[in-house]
């Protein structure tokens, strides 16, 4: 039985929060091998490469990913739900230079809170939390250069 | 002589001109980023420059063509430099200067440079004033009535044009005085949409039209050279499709002509970078006819590279750096032949429709005259959002008719499954009668190409 884009692309989602570095999968002839390092340990199987259509195209997608998971920070929770950039720009945690930022770690927020302003030239942008829950993590720093849907912020539901 | 030495380039563009550029840093060695959307992180430009950023979501509205996304992409990951590619914000002056506002070199002419050739009844003008010719036809008209006076004057059929116009889009061929005020309000609208200006101008209709262009290259300096013309006859609704040079089968004259003209025209805004002076050639009459300029590299740059030796993007590159050229005219020798086969992602038993998908057998030639340009790979997925170009195919021989075989010869051993190419289409062409004996013009494909291609197909199947 073979996987359907959107199941892949599911499956890619499960990967990314999780913190496995690697993941094979088989489903009858088909063999999906995906890994976050861009190296991958146990060699893919021959058929894999000679079969490039559904199943090697997807790495990159993985690799692609934002560097969130480094090896020193505590794994994602996978029922956290990460806030994601809505377009690219400079992220700011605060509404100015020293002032309070708009949330801190365990602070509790509602769909409609602002957690961040993405800075596109001068243009600031609000962005919403979504959905309400606690501030589990912050994953930029304030002041970086953020990607067109970066995980920018990881809230546990309430 | 280099006012300023680029270390890293953000490439404003995507699938092959983006894999294009990426090449022409390497050459240099210079950095490269590029910004790409959300459905082309897995292109093969992210994959061979030094960064990928994702710049916004699939459609280009919102990530390719958002000028100050792509500056603040390129500010923010260190770049001192910007190449647009063609098409998406190339020539839009908007970038060029925003670029020069945020200390970014843009890799092109200046804004002006593009103002005074973008557009084209004030292009028009100026062809007029230094004596390049024009089609007999107006500078601008605001009614119909006017529209049928001077249709009247230089006879029927007449073209409408759009001034902001490219690719056909407010372009409508009138036969009579009954026709053209239908016509009239058919391009004027759909010019307005398409370019949100909807003046238009009318020029006598050429029946046997083929197109030539000049390549040319201008420094910081003030020097501005020719790297010789491309025929680019071979077009369907008004898409480039197949490409060559040397132009063949021009007297010696008129060639001359064209390449003069062409200079003087560039000459005239000041150009620097690379662009190209597009002319209509009335074979019958032999004679040319001043079209537009276009202030950016071109897809059908590399048959120009072939016969030259030179490369166009390292040389935009330097330019941009303030160096001079770093030839003169006379250095610039055309050796043998090109040809460039677009081969675009479209069913041509089906009438050209797109066809998206999957790659899942890539196999292409390899050898002496043999150049392919493209972003395709075995595993790609070809998004639905773009143009349907996948690669160019460039041969080049001793001569055309070498170039010609050679063409055919890389045509066969080219093997795409997956997704539908317009491959037969191209391998028809190359070997039509017509375009051997160059019979063909501008709506060869319209008139002749298209039925005898799908009759040919039939007794093939």
């Amino acid at each position: 039985m073979a996987l359907s884009e959107s199941e892949i692309l599911r499956v890619l989602d499960m990967f990314d929060r999780s913190s496995w570095s690697e993941m094979l999968l088989q489903s009858g002839s088909m063999k999906l091998l995906i890994s976050k390092t861009g190296r991958v340990q146990s060699q893919p199987p021959t058929a894999t490469a000679l079969q490039p259509a559904p199943a090697a195209a997807p790495v990159p997608a993985a690799s692609a990913a934002p560097p969130a998971a480094a090896a020193a920070v505590p794994a994602i929770d996978p029922c956290w739900i990460a806030v994601k950039a809505p377009m690219l720009g400079h992220f700011y945690a605060a509404p100015k230079p020293g002032a309070p930022p708009f949330v801190t770690l365990g602070q509790m927020v509602t769909a409609e809170d602002t957690i961040a302003i993405l800075e596109v030239m001068k243009l600031m942008n609000h962005v919403k939390a979504g959905v309400a829950g606690k501030i589990a993590r912050i994953a930029v720093a304030d002041g970086d250069l953020v990607e067109f849907e970066q995980a920018l912020i990881y809230i546990q539901p309430a | 002589m280099i006012a300023k030495r680029i270390r890293r380039v953000f490439i404003a563009n995507r699938g092959e001109i983006a894999v294009r550029v990426v090449r022409a840093c390497r050459a240099l060695g210079i950095e490269c980023v590029v910004g790409v959307s959300s459905a082309d992180r897995d292109t093969l430009a992210a994959r061979l420059a030094d960064r990928a950023i994702c710049i916004g979501p699939p459609m280009a509205r919102d990530s390719y063509l958002q000028v100050p996304t792509i500056i603040t992409a390129a500010k923010g990951t260190g770049c001192d430099a910007l190449h647009p590619g063609y098409g998406f914000l190339s020539e839009r002056p908007a970038l060029a200067e925003a670029c020069v506002a945020n200390d970014l070199t843009f890799i092109g002419p200046s804004a002006a440079a593009m103002r005074a050739a973008g557009d084209k009844i004030e292009a028009r003008k100026r062809a007029e004033q230094i004596g390049v010719p024009l089609a007999a036809g107006s500078r601008e008209i605001e009614t119909v009535d006017e529209a049928r006076q001077i249709a009247e004057r230089v006879g029927y059929p007449v073209l409408l044009k759009a001034s902001a116009g490219g690719g056909g889009r407010g372009m409508r061929v009138a036969r009579d005085a009954h026709e053209i005020g239908e016509r009239f309000e058919q391009a004027s609208s759909e010019a307005l949409e398409a370019f949100g200006d909807g003046r238009l101008f009318l020029e006598r209709f050429v029946k046997r039209a083929r197109h030539i262009e000049v390549q040319v290259l201008g420094d910081s300096h003030g020097n501005v050279v020719h790297l010789h013309e491309r025929d680019c006859s071979v077009q369907r609704r008004h898409q480039k499709i197949i490409e060559e040079a040397p132009a063949p089968d021009l007297p010696e004259a008129t060639r001359q002509g064209l390449l003069d003209a062409a200079l003087r025209f560039a000459r005239s805004i000041g150009y620097s970078s690379a662009g190209t002076v597009e002319f209509l050639y009335d074979t019958a009459g032999d004679r040319y006819y001043f079209l537009e300029m276009n202030t950016r590299i071109q897809v059908e740059h590399p048959v120009t590279e072939a016969i030259t030796g030179i490369d166009l993007v390292v040389e935009q590159i330097r330019i941009a750096e303030g160096a001079p050229l770093s030839f003169a005219q006379a250095d610039v020798k055309v050796r043998g032949h090109a040809i460039e086969c677009r081969i675009n992602v479209e069913d041509a038993d089906r009438d050209f429709m797109p066809s998206p998908g999957r790659i899942t057998r890539w196999e292409l030639p390899v050898g002496d005259g043999i150049r392919i340009d493209s972003h395709g790979y075995a595993g790609y997925r070809v998004p639905p959002y773009y143009d349907s170009l996948l690669a160019k195919l460039i041969c080049a021989g001793a001569d055309r008719g070498a170039a010609i075989t050679q063409t055919l010869a890389a045509l066969d051993r080219i093997a795409i499954e997956g997704v539908h190419t317009n491959l037969s289409f191209h391998r028809f062409v190359l070997s039509h009668a017509d375009f051997a004996a160059m019979r063909v013009s501008t709506r060869w494909i319209e008139n002749t190409g298209m039925s005898q291609y799908l009759e040919h197909r039939r007794s093939q199947a």
